[in-house]
């Protein structure tokens, strides 16, 4: 379970980037400059809000890992 | 049974989150006068909801401690738990605040920061905030819950008057969209639509992290116990 939950958070990261690279840089010629950026300051506003959103959370998963590990070591050690 | 639960709960706020994304982009129309950029509103303004919702938690959750931490001590653990989950995500939120607000400001206003009343009180809250996690982080003896808690109610003070800052003063921020008056409100349907979606799946998705963040929490408060229990007995049994 918890590798079908990583594999679609990073599924969703991969979806992301890739929908900012799009909106950023595939845009039609005729686009005026102005228009230009104001679709990629858009994009870079809702990839830095997911890169926030899903780093805590992959911090959260290291930290709940890191936590059990040292519960089970210090329990491994006889007294 | 708990995982199941936390599963469905997750896939639930991760729908909910593709389609607030799919309304914000492209189903909401293009604002007249902002154009593209406008639709950075879809985030900003459910991150700061959410934002003042978890500090409200946190707040609860200080006030709780101090009530019970003398004569209920496990009742205290729990509401501690919730006061640092309810600011750790807070502060998540505040974050994205304050970074997709200048990238907007940057392109609307033509500047990046203003010091004006909305902005300022908004980043003094997150340096509150973020003292309290620094706090919660470095310091170490019996009084760091109590003091935590006591620093979380005095953060948590500043919330209303961020609120209220574009009422009070006037500001380069702009006026209220909801509640600030007879012209207030967003008038397209489709508009409100997506900005209430996004309002739904930023709450469930806090709502999932505020939840784990919890369950984290409680561990390492029943670890700790724990390990506290064992060095007792070690020096008893010396």
């Amino acid at each position: 379970m918890k590798k079908i939950a990583i594999g679609l958070l990073a599924a969703v990261a991969v979806a992301l980037l890739g929908w900012v690279y799009y909106r950023a840089f595939c845009l039609s010629p005729d686009t005026d400059p102005a228009s230009i950026l104001n679709y990629r300051f858009a994009g870079a506003a809702y990839a830095i809000t997911w890169a926030i959103q899903l780093g805590y959370l992959a911090w959260l998963a290291i930290k709940e890992r890191a936590q059990n590990r040292n519960a089970a070591r210090s329990r491994a050690i006889p007294r | 049974m708990k995982k199941l639960v936390t599963c469905v709960c997750a896939a639930i706020a991760v729908a909910l989150l593709g389609w607030a994304f799919y309304q914000a982009i492209y189903v909401a129309p293009e604002e007249q006068t902002m154009h593209e950029i406008q639709r950075i509103f879809y985030y900003h303004v459910p991150s700061a909801m959410v934002a003042f919702l978890f500090f409200a938690i946190s707040l609860a959750g200080s006030v709780a401690f101090l009530a019970f931490r003398r004569n209920r001590a496990e009742w205290a653990q729990a509401a501690d738990a919730w006061a640092l989950a309810g600011a750790e995500v807070g502060v998540v939120f505040c974050t994205v605040v304050l970074i997709t607000g200048p990238i907007w400001g940057r392109r609307a206003w033509g500047i990046w920061w203003t010091w004006d009343a909305r902005l300022t009180t908004t980043l003094v809250l997150w340096l509150i905030y973020v003292s309290y996690l620094l706090l919660r982080r470095f310091a170490a003896g019996p009084q760091v819950q109590t003091l935590a808690a006591v620093l979380g109610i005095f953060g948590a003070l500043d919330v209303p008057i961020v609120y209220m800052s574009n009422r009070w003063w006037r500001t380069q921020h702009p006026a209220p969209v909801f509640g600030g008056g007879p012209d207030s409100g967003i008038k397209d349907p489709a508009m409100l639509a997506a900005f209430w979606w996004n309002v739904a799946a930023w709450l469930a998705w806090g709502l999932l992290i505020l939840a784990i963040r919890y369950h984290v929490e409680r561990q390492h408060q029943r670890y700790a116990a724990q390990e506290a229990q064992a060095a007792l007995d070690d020096t008893s049994n010396a």
